[in-house]
Order: structure tokens, then C-alpha cells, then sequence
């Protein structure tokens, strides 16, 4: 067990360093930070000054090892645009995006698994189809369509709901429904295929047999054999999740690290892009490590593989 | 051993509905177990003998499966009109099922000693210690080696044999008055197969609680029944003491099932001679169903479906061919 831990440990720690790697190069691709930092008509010498003072004009080499060994002093650099360091500047916005994470990813589970097990314990039902129909168009609609369109309803036609912004409870409603409608969608149908996938398999019968009633016949022998599956995908939601709070924090004008992150990338702002991966790589991976943690523990069989 | 008939099943019919037609897998089945009896059901794949195990038990797919008539008598009580709740009271406790294939029936996320004591949790009242005590003894009867270290074993963990063992051990764990064997040795390799054979022979005679074991193989009906049924499209073709039945078997299906006993070091289904194939029937049937398969199949039988004709003392049959020779029965 604690060599697996090791091995996903290190395979992890290679991710990250990978994906770090990949974007300092990916960013540099994109040309030259200084035509979006200073005014169109700077000269070309005010723009060679900055780049010497950014440090962009050494060879690309120096530049990341530079980076890397700052990474390990835990230097991240300072912002392009904003002049301040990113760390500073993520942890301003960290607040409001990790609430929106959290709380939507939380939402996503508590409703996607037990809707999927109604669905499929109430097979072909009514309530089977109805939610089944409501979760095809969760998921097929795209999130940012959802959010214009509730933005469209709520806030200009009903009033009900503030179109952008992050003062109050009532500013997250829309960014939380719009950002978990899809992971609701998603996990109620992988735990309904899941589930009825397993109220085939004949060890339910053997359960009955021995006279278990049928709530423990689907909440302890099924619901443990259907939710494997689902454990999988719930990770892998996480990071679909924190890559549509950079699309919903821009339809709703929430000051999250979305939205930083977008202006970052306009602005060609290389140390909070570098930064902003970083974090979501690492939060993906870790969460990830987790599933695959809580895989085995639900899993005996592939308990012994570890 | 009293004569007292712990199981009597009444002219069942069991019924399997698709979308344009249905399948009457058991239409009219009667018999009664006794106290302490090992009763065999006999006959080929599809002959209707899992859905009389599944109906006793209400383990039936009620999406498409239905009891459309009859009576399954526990004792005195009428196991189809019991609420869920009294019949749960039942499985387990006094009636319990052994299934075809031991990998499948075992939860693969619990270990085999949780999945033992399960049984005990619902019906018993026992401390923890009392409880592990139990399942110990129970897989030391089973002649599961080692019992202190296997309850922690996951089914995955264990050979098919060893599994099997498993679902002995849960279907004896109460005591049960009944225990319902659908095919136990089946799906396992043939050496393990009179392994496990040879546990429940000692078994049986060592709980002498009554036992329907179903089986497609006459060599194992020979070994373990008392008495035997022989099942075909869905009815009883022929019915007697074991002895009875092997000494003068008349029925031509029967005939034919013994004609091509495979010895048990070599259970496979297809070395079954008769030639065709269980027939896919609707309802109603009024005819032989073996008609067509029947080397003596004349014009009555493709007419009118036989009644019970009695050969000997408790031995009856459903064939026209017996119905000069032999003396006619009420309807069975
Ligand atoms: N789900 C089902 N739908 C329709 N017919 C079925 C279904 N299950 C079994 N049958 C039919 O019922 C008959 C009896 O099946 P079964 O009781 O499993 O036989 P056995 O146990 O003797 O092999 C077979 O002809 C089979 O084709
Ligand atoms: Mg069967």
C-alpha cells in the first residue's frame, strides 16, 4: 500500500513539473509581453528596456532554470501587468473561486449520485425519464449558453438575480447552477448506467436469499459496487470544473482567479499564467490521488494491486 | 423422520412476458418436500428448473416475470400471499438457496466472513464474538482450511470451489429447514465438483434438513436424491422415488436423460444425446411438449397435452404411451 503511495507520489510530482515545463514554453510561444504592456507608440527601445528588465532577452534556458530555482525559494514572480507578486494577487482571488469550486463540486455529488440511484432504481418511471431528458440537456447545452440564458431570464426579464459581481449570496446562485448543472447531468448518469448495471449481478439475488430487505439490498450490496465507477469520474470533474470557473466567472463578471487568469492571458502576464497552472494542476492531481486512494478502499480487488 | 411436508408446491405457473409473446417457463408444477428429503428436479437447460427455485424464493425479475397462478406452501403458510416483510423472516431463516455460479453470487467489495455473518446479523440475535464464533464453525464445516485467517478474504481471493463453499456456509449458517441447490457444481471444474458433491451428501446427513437440488445430471440425482422430478418444457414428465425412476424409467424423455448420463468426471451439457432442442413455447400448450422430439410420438400426442399416468407406488409419468398399461392419476 505505501509503495503504491510512493509510485502515485511520484508519478504526480513528474506531472507537475511536466505540465509547469510545458506552459513556461507554451507562453513564451506566444510572443512578446511587451506589445500588450506598454502603449502602442512606445519606442522600440522602451520596449527592449522592459524586456531586459522582465528578464525576457536571456536565452530561454536561463530564463527557466531561473524560474525553476525561484519555484524551490518559493519566489513566483511578480505580475506584468498588475506589478505585484502573483501570490499576492491569487490569494485576493482564491476566496471566491475556491467557494465556488467547492461548493458547486459538493453540490454536483450530493445530487448527480442520488438522482442517478433513483433513476435507475425506478427504472424507465416517469421520474426516470424526466430527469434522464433534463440531464441530456445539462449536459449538451453548453455551460456558458446556460448562464447567458439564465442571465438573459433571472436578471433581465424577472429581476430576480444580479447579472455580475460577487457582493452577496444571491451573486452566486447563477456562476453555482450554471457551473454544476453539467457534473449534476454528468455523475446522475454515470451513477444511474453504473447502478443499473449492477442490479443485474446476481449477488443482489443472493443478498435477498438470505433475507436482507431491499434497502440494504441496493444501498449497501449495490450502491458500494455501482459507486467505483463513479469515484473515477467525480475526480476527473474537479478539473472540468475549475476550467468552467474561468468561463462562468467571465459571463458573470466574478472576480475570481478565472477571471485573472483570462486578463493574464491577454495581457501575455507569463508569471500569473505560470502561477494560475500551477495551482490547478497541482489541486487536480492531488484530488486525483485521492480518488485513486478511495478506489482501492472501496475496491478490494484492486486493493491488491497496490 | 416424520412424513411431514415442509415445502408443497401447487400447480405453479410461472410466466415470462416480452413484448409479443409468453414464455410459460413453468406451467403447472406440484410437489412436496419432506422433512429431512433430498428431492431432485432433473432435466436440460431451459426446462423451467431455475424459475421453480427463483419462485419459491420471489427472487423472479418482476419487470417481466410473473406468477400467474398457484400455491408455494411453507408448512401452512402461502409463501405468494406473504408481505415482503414476514417472507424476508423466511429466506435465510428457514428456506435458503445455493446459486449456480459462486463467483457471481458473492459481493466482490465484502469479505466472505461480513458476507457470512450477514445472514446471522439478520435473523439471529448474537454478540459480536458469538457471531465470528459461528461463522468460524461454519467454514470449518464447510472444510474451508484455515477458517481464522479466511474470514477477512475477499470471493476474489478464493478459487471457484472455495467460493462455493462460501455459499454453503451462508446457506446453512441458520439451520434452515430447506435449502434450494440450483445447480451447485455446474459452473466449477469437474474435480471440485465431486468435492463439493461430496460435502453436501455429508451435509445432508449430518443436518438432515430437506434439500431441492436442482441438477441437469442424472449421475448426481443418482448420488444425492431421495426422490426426483423430471422437469421438461416446463412440467413434471415423470416423478418417483429415485430407485423407481432408474429401475423403470417411462417417460421417453427420462429414458433418454439416463440413456446419455454422463459420468460426473465429465458433466458437460452437451454430451445430452437426445436430439432437438428444448422447445420455445407459447401459451397455451395442447399437446406433448416432447412430441417433437419423441422417437414414439403418435398421433395423440401432437392432440392433447398427457395427464400423470402411475407406473408404480408414488412413480407417475406424463405420457400417452402408458395410458393402457398404466393406472390414471388425478391430474398432476
Ligand atoms: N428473462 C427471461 N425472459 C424470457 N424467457 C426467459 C427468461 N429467463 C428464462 N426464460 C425462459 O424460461 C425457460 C426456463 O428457464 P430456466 O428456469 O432458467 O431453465 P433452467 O434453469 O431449467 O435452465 C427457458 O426456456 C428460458 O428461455
Ligand atoms: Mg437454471
Amino acid at each position: 500500500m505505501s509503495a503504491f503511495i510512493v509510485k502515485r507520489l511520484a508519478k504526480a510530482l513528474f506531472t507537475i513539473w511536466f505540465v509547469l515545463t510545458l506552459v513556461f514554453l507554451l507562453t513564451r510561444l506566444t510572443g512578446d509581453p511587451t506589445t500588450w504592456l506598454l502603449p502602442d507608440d512606445a519606442s522600440a527601445t522602451v520596449r527592449a528596456e522592459l524586456r531586459v528588465s522582465l528578464g525576457l532577452d536571456r536565452p530561454i534556458v536561463e530564463q527557466y532554470t531561473d524560474y525553476v530555482s525561484a519555484l524551490f525559494t518559493g519566489d513566483m514572480g511578480k505580475s506584468y501587468h498588475y506589478l505585484r507578486p502573483v501570490g499576492e494577487l491569487f490569494a485576493e482571488r482564491a476566496g471566491p473561486t475556491l467557494t465556488l469550486a467547492a461548493i458547486s463540486f459538493a453540490l454536483a455529488i450530493l445530487f448527480g449520485v442520488p438522482i442517478g440511484i433513483i433513476a435507475a432504481v425506478n427504472r424507465n418511471s416517469l421520474l426516470d425519464r424526466f430527469t434522464m431528458g433534463i440531464s441530456i440537456a445539462g449536459y449538451t447545452i453548453p455551460s456558458f449558453v446556460f448562464g447567458i440564458l439564465m442571465i438573459f431570464l433571472f436578471s433581465l426579464q424577472l429581476r430576480l438575480l444580479p447579472s455580475g459581481g460577487m457582493s452577496t449570496p444571491l451573486h452566486y446562485i447563477m456562476p453555482l447552477l450554471t457551473l454544476t448543472v453539467d457534473s449534476v447531468a454528468n455523475i446522475a448518469r454515470l451513477t444511474r448506467s453504473s447502478m443499473l448495471d449492477v442490479l443485474r449481478q446476481e449477488y443482489l439475488d443472493s443478498a435477498r436469499a438470505k433475507g436482507a430487505g431491499e434497502r440494504v439490498v441496493i444501498y449497501k450490496h449495490a450502491l458500494r459496487n455501482a459507486l467505483i465507477p463513479v469515484v473515477t469520474v467525480i475526480g476527473l470533474h474537479l478539473g472540468t470544473m475549475i476550467g468552467g470557473t474561468v468561463v462562468v466567472e467571465t459571463v458573470f463578471a466574478f472576480p475570481g482567479i478565472g477571471s485573472l487568469l483570462v486578463t493574464a492571458a491577454q495581457y501575455r502576464d507569463f508569471p500569473v499564467i505560470q502561477y494560475g497552472v500551477m495551482i490547478v494542476a497541482t489541486t487536480v492531481i492531488l484530488v486525483n490521488l485521492l480518488v485513486d486512494l478511495s478506489y482501492g478502499l472501496l475496491d478490494p480487488r484492486i486493493r491488491d494491486n497496490f | 423422520m416424520t412424513m411431514e411436508n415442509v415445502l408443497t408446491v401447487n400447480n405453479l405457473k410461472t410466466y415470462y412476458f416480452s413484448k409479443n409473446n409468453v414464455t410459460p417457463a413453468v406451467d403447472g408444477v406440484s410437489f412436496r418436500l419432506l422433512r429431512g428429503e433430498v428431492l431432485g428436479i432433473v432435466g436440460e437447460s431451459g426446462c423451467g428448473k431455475s424459475t421453480v427455485a427463483r419462485s419459491i424464493l420471489d427472487l423472479l425479475d418482476r419487470s417481466y416475470a410473473k406468477i400467474q397462478g398457484g400455491e408455494i406452501l411453507f408448512h401452512e403458510h402461502d409463501l405468494l400471499k406473504l408481505k415482503k416483510k414476514d417472507l424476508n423472516r423466511i429466506r435465510g431463516k428457514k428456506i435458503s438457496m445455493i446459486f449456480q455460479n459462486p463467483q457471481s453470487s458473492l459481493n466482490p467489495v465484502f469479505t466472505v466472513g461480513n458476507q457470512i455473518a450477514e445472514i446471522l446479523n439478520i435473523h439471529e440475535r448474537m454478540t459480536k464474538q458469538e457471531t465470528k464464533a459461528r461463522v468460524i464453525e461454519l467454514l470449518r464445516l464447510v472444510g474451508i482450511p484455515a477458517p481464522e485467517t479466511r474470514l477477512t478474504s475477499y470471493p476474489h481471493q478464493l478459487s471457484g470451489g472455495m467460493q462455493q463453499r462460501i455459499m454453503i456456509a451462508i446457506a446453512l449458517a441458520c439451520n434452515p429447514e430447506v435449502v434450494i441447490a440450483d445447480e451447485p457444481t455446474t459452473a466449477l471444474d469437474v474435480t471440485i465438483q465431486s468435492q463439493i458433491l461430496a460435502l453436501m451428501n455429508q451435509i445432508k446427513t449430518k443436518l438432515r434438513m430437506g434439500m431441492l437440488l436442482i441438477t441437469h445430471n442424472m449421475g448426481v440425482v443418482a448420488e444425492m436424491c431421495d426422490r426426483v422430478m423430471v422437469m421438461y418444457g416446463g412440467v413434471v414428465v415423470e416423478q418417483g422415488e429415485t430407485a423407481s425412476i432408474f429401475a423403470s424409467p417411462s417417460h421417453p424423455y427420462t429414458k433418454g436423460l439416463l440413456a446419455s448420463i454422463p459420468s460426473i468426471k465429465e458433466d458437460k451439457e452437451e454430451l445430452y444425446s437426445i436430439p432437438g432442442a428444448v422447445p420455445k413455447l407459447t401459451v397455451p400448450v395442447n399437446h406433448c411438449r416432447f412430441a417433437d422430439r419423441c422417437p414414439h410420438a403418435f398421433g395423440k400426442c401432437h392432440e392433447s397435452e398427457p395427464p400423470f399416468f402411475e407406473v408404480e407406488n408414488g412413480h407417475q409419468a406424463k405420457c400417452w404411451l402408458l395410458e393402457d398399461t398404466a393406472g390414471r392419476t388425478h391430474n398432476g
